[in-house]
């Protein structure tokens, strides 16, 4: 969603006392593996062609031939699904790396250096704050015209700011850290450590940050395929379903339902894995 | 933790409030000049010129011409920005390259649409995220907050226009209690533009939910390890007396700065929401202005709600200071 409500994904106080079943963990790897093997197996397992046409047999119910149903053109729903699978995973993906790729850079930088770099680029961050992240991505929509391509990076422009200032926060915190200032009465030098215990000290946060931001990132795609400004049909994605299945919003509801459920499982599935690896790191870090 | 109540001291006294709102508000103009700027920049950023990009590429050169003149896209970017400053000042936002109308008249039309379904979705928040925060946060790790928990981690799961068609399916389409979808404006029917209100204010605020009561719960996480929370419990308060004179009492600061992030959340989900029953605030203006490219519109409304956020997060901060000396003295 927006980027100030990712935070509460990751700064959620620890509480000393908590010793949770793993019951939450065991639901969300399951639901984790499901997502993954429709990714990988999806489209072989449903071994349909997820833009054959079939008008004789549209708006048609679950059942043997077509497990899902078949949508407005009679189209194959889980076939759809299980390759819209795949686009979405690309881009959840494709928009991590490039937010990181800005993020991690430019946090490390700041964070470590200080001075009026810092000071300019916490300036833009806090500029690109007060736009809403999804705002953020229409812009870029806007400028580039709605496609797959697009999406990956309106998404990934639109998470930067926050994961910057995530990043550099933790950093001017690792930086204060007694083990630093004994690398450097050392005699190592900045990139040494930037290098051995900046990076180092912040791959817990990146870790968790990767798997939050992937969940942001699905929410997104299907909100900006929703809103007609993602994926564009006939294109499978997940993003692009719900665009699809929306025009028969009254008289087939259901269509819009099924088309949900994935996302729902594949988000939920990756909020309890980070929130489990969350609580992990954190262990680790005080032992 | 003495003097935390604003009803004890005099936020006023001593001048302290009055520096911070200076301080604070002198903080927020460069950001909402940065802001004139980087919407400004935005419809200079498109490549070729917006006009050929919004009429399309075999677009008639003459006509281009015109409209750039007739926009003023032909001028220096200086004299541009100057007028597109001076303009927003006073009230002027520009023309639409659509419409060619006022682009202030269309937003003001708009935003009381916005402004009710963003009122009654907050108070549907409120309703839900506060308690469920503060009963969870209250006792953390207790099995009460470990279901709290995970419904919050699965309702951020759980999009707004996934919610929005499961309502509408229920609730209009089956049990047929409400209308589908529609808008009338309150003053022309309350009655009926309220129940038209209440499926997509449930939606939206339903679905940001999860995050205001998660916000909460670490706030109160934060007061309830205070060491004046066991105190007053062996003391003999009710536990009633303690989270609500106490431990919400003290955390209210945080609460205020959660609720100013939670405006953000709650500008994205009403463009969905919006969409999904068509209903005629702003948000349905952004998607209608980027997908028929009138870049003049999408630059107003961009500028608009980063205002509209920066003068929320700032009304939150001034609250703050003055529930929380600590906060204004700092």
């Amino acid at each position: 969603m927006t980027a100030p409500a990712a935070a509460i994904l990751v700064e959620q106080p620890r509480v000393a006392v908590r010793r949770r079943a793993p019951l939450r963990t065991v639901v969300g790897a399951a639901l984790g593996l499901l997502v993954v093997v429709t990714i990988l197996l999806g489209p072989w397992l449903v071994g349909k062609d997820p833009y054959a046409i079939n008008i004789d047999n549209r708006f048609a119910g679950p059942g043997a031939a077509h497990w899902l149903g078949t949508d407005e053109l009679g189209r194959d729903v889980a076939s759809r699904i299980a390759h819209g699978a795949r686009s979405t995973a690309l881009i959840a993906l494709g928009a991590v790396a490039i937010a990181s790729a800005i993020a991690i850079p430019l946090g490390v930088l700041t964070g470590f250096l200080g001075g009026w770099l810092d000071l300019v680029v916490t300036r833009i961050v806090d500029l690109f704050f007060a736009i809403p992240s999804l705002l953020v991505a229409i812009g870029v929509v806007g400028l580039f015209g709605a496609s797959l391509t697009t999406t990956v990076l309106a998404l990934g422009l639109s998470y930067w700011p926050f994961y910057t200032r995530l990043v550099r926060s933790a950093v001017v915190g690792i930086r204060s850290r007694p083990y630093v200032d004994a690398a450097r009465v050392l005699g190592a030098s900045r990139l040494r450590v930037i290098r051995t215990d900046i990076l180092t000290g912040l791959t817990p946060l990146v870790l968790v940050q990767t798997t939050v931001l992937l969940g942001f990132a699905i929410l997104d795609e299907a909100a900006l395929g929703f809103l007609g400004l993602g994926v564009q049909p006939p294109q499978a994605s997940w993003g692009s379903r719900l665009a699809e299945s929306r025009e028969f919003m009254l008289s087939h509801p259901e269509l819009a339902l099924v088309a949900s459920v994935p996302i729902v499982v594949a988000v939920f599935a990756i909020n309890l894995l980070s929130d489990a690896l969350r609580d992990r790191l954190d262990e680790r870090r005080v032992s | 933790m003495t003097g935390t109540g604003a009803g004890t001291t005099d936020p006023w006294e001593e001048g302290a409030m009055l520096r911070y709102a200076i301080r604070r508000i002198l903080l927020a103009v460069p950001l909402l000049f940065g802001l004139s700027v980087l919407s400004f920049g935005y419809v200079r950023l498109i490549p070729g010129d917006p006009i050929t990009a919004m009429l399309g590429v075999n677009s008639n050169p003459t006509v281009v011409a015109q409209l750039r003149e007739r926009f003023g896209l032909d001028r220096p970017l200086l004299n541009q920005y100057g007028d597109w400053l001076t303009g927003m000042v006073r009230g002027d936002l520009g023309v639409s390259f659509r419409s060619q109308m006022p682009i202030s008249t269309i937003i003001v039309d708009r935003i009381p649409a916005t402004l009710q379904l963003a009122g009654a979705a907050l108070l549907v928040t409120l309703l839900i995220a506060i308690p469920a925060g503060v009963a969870a946060g209250m006792r953390p790790g207790s099995r009460l907050d470990s279901m709290i928990t995970s419904a919050t981690l699965f309702g951020l799961a759980v999009p707004a226009f996934f919610l929005g068609s499961l309502l509408m399916l229920l609730l209009a389409l089956k049990l047929r209690l409400v209308p589908s979808q529609g808008y009338v404006p309150f003053a022309d029917d309350p009655a009926q533009s309220l129940r038209l209100t209440l499926l997509p204010a449930l939606t939206l605020g339903l679905a940001i939910s999860p995050y205001l009561a998660r916000l909460t719960r670490s706030a109160v996480v934060e007061v309830a390890q205070e060491p004046f929370v066991p105190f007053a419990r062996a003391k003999g308060l009710a536990q009633r007396k303690i989270s609500i004179g106490y431990v919400l009492r003290n955390a209210l600061p945080s609460l205020v700065a959660a609720l100013g992030l939670t405006i953000a959340s709650l500008i994205a989900g009403s463009i969905v929401v919006e969409a999904l029953f068509n209903w005629p605030g702003m948000g349905r203006l952004v998607v209608g202005a980027v997908t028929e490219r009138d870049y003049a519109m999408v630059q107003a409304l961009v500028l608009i709600y980063g205002a509209l956020f920066i003068v929320v997060n700032l009304a939150g901060e001034l609250a703050q200071g003055l529930l929380d000396p600590r906060v204004r003295l700092s």
